[in-house]
């Protein structure tokens, strides 16, 4: 098989993966679509060098996301996404409910997607490198330019903020389907 | 042992403990409950957040794959070599070009009494020594083709006095097309003087091109002829297309004449249609006649010759003497209906004031006499420094809300607009370099896909779209500007205040005295290149999305 035709093989498996990856990083469909073919040019352009042995998607996956780190830097202009500040406290009481909140299951997972589009950058980056790219954490920890731990704490930061969310919404989410429950049954004639 | 605190068993949960902290924890979690919960909680929190983003892949769309791009090396050789080669050329006519007061250069780097040069050289040179070139089967239509854009360039021309431009290009095309195909054809040329003498007869369409053409004898169908003078003094009995620096008419015109030049005279001749002209000087004499319209873009007119229907003059000066069937239309700075002037219908002037148009003692109007004072034109005349002053920051205000307003719907419209960029000198000698071929090579291309008659619409279109990228370019350029500026200064913004920002530094960096043409130039195909880069992007299989 030819190069090109093998490579677009691989474009038409991954290309999704990719894409939602950028998307994710960088917060907009757009600029994920641009960053995608990008990600795939430059994967093309040194397809030469990639060891088949490896998978493709942890290749271009990473390629992906540190393109994206670059494109945020350029973005915000700093040497530095992620500046010490952001380094918190990290004895300091949770308030967040428990992992078990997000347990709630497959159903909410749209929910879950909405929730993490509207996390802040800073938490965002480090959860999506790590459950999205499923990279370590001494990788993102490179890619940042911040310390594993740093990585560690905002990772659990983007959980609890999640979680909160979660929570609120699910308050409202299960009021709500109750009320549409009972109101179909109405309308139905059954009772309630 | 206490128990971890969150952070550990979420990073014992991800497995980015140390190994030691990690059999510490795992030991842990052995012995304790709920750290136990806990961390399963964890793990199967991992999973959903998993799914959730693996949930969202479904809704994207795999665009069709596609490769090839520009070649950034290969293309900035090219852009070097290109520049280079003509730089020279360019610098010698910014030179002249800067010894213009106006700030006339926002729409256009080249000023338009050069573009109708340059595509009439461009069209001699091609039919004289282009021959090897072409075949011959596609060289038929060149009269055609050259006449679209001729069309075009006069307009620009006259665009201070055109404002029924468009409608007038159109009929100006529907002329073209409308006419019936020739069943021959015969092509002629010569770098020097191509005479068809007064015995001879061309029972068919004939195209000259030739630096003087004269024509005594009589073709049986269309004339179109270009050259750098052009002498009628036989007859031509279809349409006669026509464009030189001299056009002297003096023979029988049997349908419409379109005629572009710096001057077109026409003396004692009869014109069986219309006449349309488009020249700096334009002349008919007593002698003549038209029996159709005749509309006129022009400088100076002067019609002498009767006119057996309208007469439309989008004039300097217009002056007539000769009788005019219908009514007379004038759009100029000064009209004047000399001594014994018959007009069949009205006398409508859009004038600057009363007194610009003028009804000699002895004229006769049939119709009605009415005044149009144009406003816009209103006080152009002998102005003070103020005035001047005044006009020009007026001038450059209107410029720039149409510019705002301009790049305001194309963000709107193209949003991934708002985030080209050019990364470093390479891309941008690059951008300059694509610039530079597109602002060249388009009316050339749009030209040569003119020769073949499926090749004309598009030609038309790949002109305008030439235009709309020139207006487009520095707009698109100055929101890059601004969008770059405010990043420095740290504050981030694209959309409206980048372009307004933006458009400010550009409208002073084209003002500006000396540099002020250079810089407009390089702004120019700077953008126009961003522009073609960004084009070929999407055609690459980048559709346009927010």
């Amino acid at each position: 098989m030819s190069k090109d035709a093998e490579f677009e093989q691989l474009y038409v498996r991954h290309y999704r993966r990719v894409h939602g990856l950028c998307r994710q990083l960088l917060g907009s469909h757009g600029q994920a679509e641009d960053a995608a073919q990008e990600v795939f040019m430059r994967a093309y352009r040194s397809f030469d060098r990639y060891d088949p042995a490896q998978p493709f998607e942890g290749w271009i996956l990473a390629i992906a996301g540190n393109y994206c780190i670059d494109l945020l830097r350029r973005r915000t202009k700093e040497a530095s996404l992620f500046s010490d500040e952001d380094v918190e406290q990290l004895d300091a009481p949770s308030e967040s409910p428990s992992p078990l909140g997000l347990l709630l299951s497959q159903e909410r997972v749209g929910e879950v997607g909405e929730a993490l589009a509207a996390l802040p950058e800073k938490y965002r980056i480090p959860l999506v490198l790590a459950y999205y790219q499923e990279a370590g954490y001494d990788e993102i920890a490179a890619a940042l330019g911040i310390t594993r731990n740093h990585v560690g704490v905002l990772i659990l930061r983007a959980k609890q903020a999640l979680r909160r969310r979660l929570a609120e919404t699910g308050h409202d989410a299960s009021r709500n389907s109750r009320l549409a429950r009972g109101a179909g049954r109405a309308l139905q004639g059954d009772p309630p | 042992m206490s128990c971890p605190n969150e952070l550990e068993l979420s990073m014992y949960a991800d497995g980015a403990l140390e190994p030691h902290d990690a059999a510490r924890v795992r030991a842990h979690i052995h012995a304790c409950a709920v750290c136990a919960e806990r961390a399963l909680a964890l793990a199967q929190e991992k999973q959903v957040l998993r799914a959730a983003f693996m949930a969202q892949e479904a809704t994207i769309r795999v665009p069709s794959f596609r490769l090839a791009r520009a070649n950034g090396g290969a293309m900035l050789a090219v852009a070097l070599l290109i520049g280079l080669a003509s730089s020279s050329l360019v610098l010698a006519d910014l030179l002249v070009l800067q010894r213009l007061p106006q700030p006339l250069r926002w729409l256009n780097p080249l000023t338009t009494e050069r573009l109708v040069d340059l595509l009439l050289g461009l069209l001699v040179t091609m039919a004289t020594e282009g021959r090897s070139m072409l075949m011959s089967t596609i060289e038929t239509l060149a009269g055609a083709a050259a006449v679209a854009l001729l069309v075009a360039c006069a307009i620009l021309l006259s665009r201070r006095t055109a404002r029924h431009g468009a409608a007038m290009l159109a009929l100006a095309f529907a002329t073209l097309t409308v006419a019936p195909p020739s069943d021959a054809l015969e092509i002629r040329r010569s770098e020097g003087v191509l005479n068809v003498p007064a015995d001879q007869t061309i029972d068919d369409t004939l195209v000259a091109f030739a630096e003087t053409i004269e024509i005594d004898g009589t073709v049986t169908g269309d004339l179109i002829a270009f050259g750098g003078r052009v002498v009628i003094r036989g007859n031509v009995q279809g349409d006669l297309v026509t464009g030189a620096r001299d056009i002297e008419i003096l023979g029988t015109v049997g349908a419409n004449v379109l005629g572009f030049g710096e001057t077109v005279s026409v003396g004692r001749s009869e014109i069986g249609g219309n006449l349309f002209g488009f020249a700096r000087r334009l002349s008919t004499s007593e002698t003549g006649t038209i029996d159709g319209n005749a509309v006129l873009f022009v400088g100076e007119a002067s019609i002498g010759s009767p006119v057996g229907r309208d007469l439309y003059g989008f004039a300097g000066r217009l002056d007539v003497s000769g009788d005019v069937g219908r009514n007379v239309h004038a759009y100029a700075e000064t009209v004047r209906i000399l001594p014994q002037t018959k007009i069949g219908g009205d006398v409508v002037a859009h004038v600057e004031d009363e007194s610009a148009l003028q009804i000699a003692p002895g004229a006769i109007v049939n119709g009605s006499v009415r005044t149009e004072i144009d406003d816009a034109r209103r006080g152009r005349r002998e102005p003070g420094t103020v005035t001047r002053v005044g006009e020009f920051l007026w001038g450059q205000t209107l410029r720039f809300g149409a510019a705002l307003v301009t790049g305001l719907l194309l963000l709107w419209l193209v949003p991934p607009l708002k985030r080209i960029s050019l990364d470093g000198f390479g891309e941008t000698a690059t951008a300059a370099g694509l610039g530079l071929i597109a602002l060249v090579a388009v009316p050339i291309i749009a030209l040569m896909t003119a020769f073949t008659l499926i090749g004309l619409p598009i030609s038309i279109v790949g002109f305008l779209l030439w235009l709309v990228g020139l207006y487009l370019a520095k707009i698109v350029l100055a929101h890059m500007f601004g969008r770059r500026l405010l990043e420095r200064i740290g504050k981030p913004a694209h959309g409206a205040v980048a372009l307004i920002v933006g458009l400010v530094l550009v409208l002073i960096a084209v003002n500006l005295p000396l540099i002020g043409g250079l810089l407009n130039f390089l702004l120019t195909i700077t953008g126009l290149g961003l522009l073609v880069v960004f084009l070929w992007d999407r055609i690459q299989g980048r559709p346009l999305t927010t």
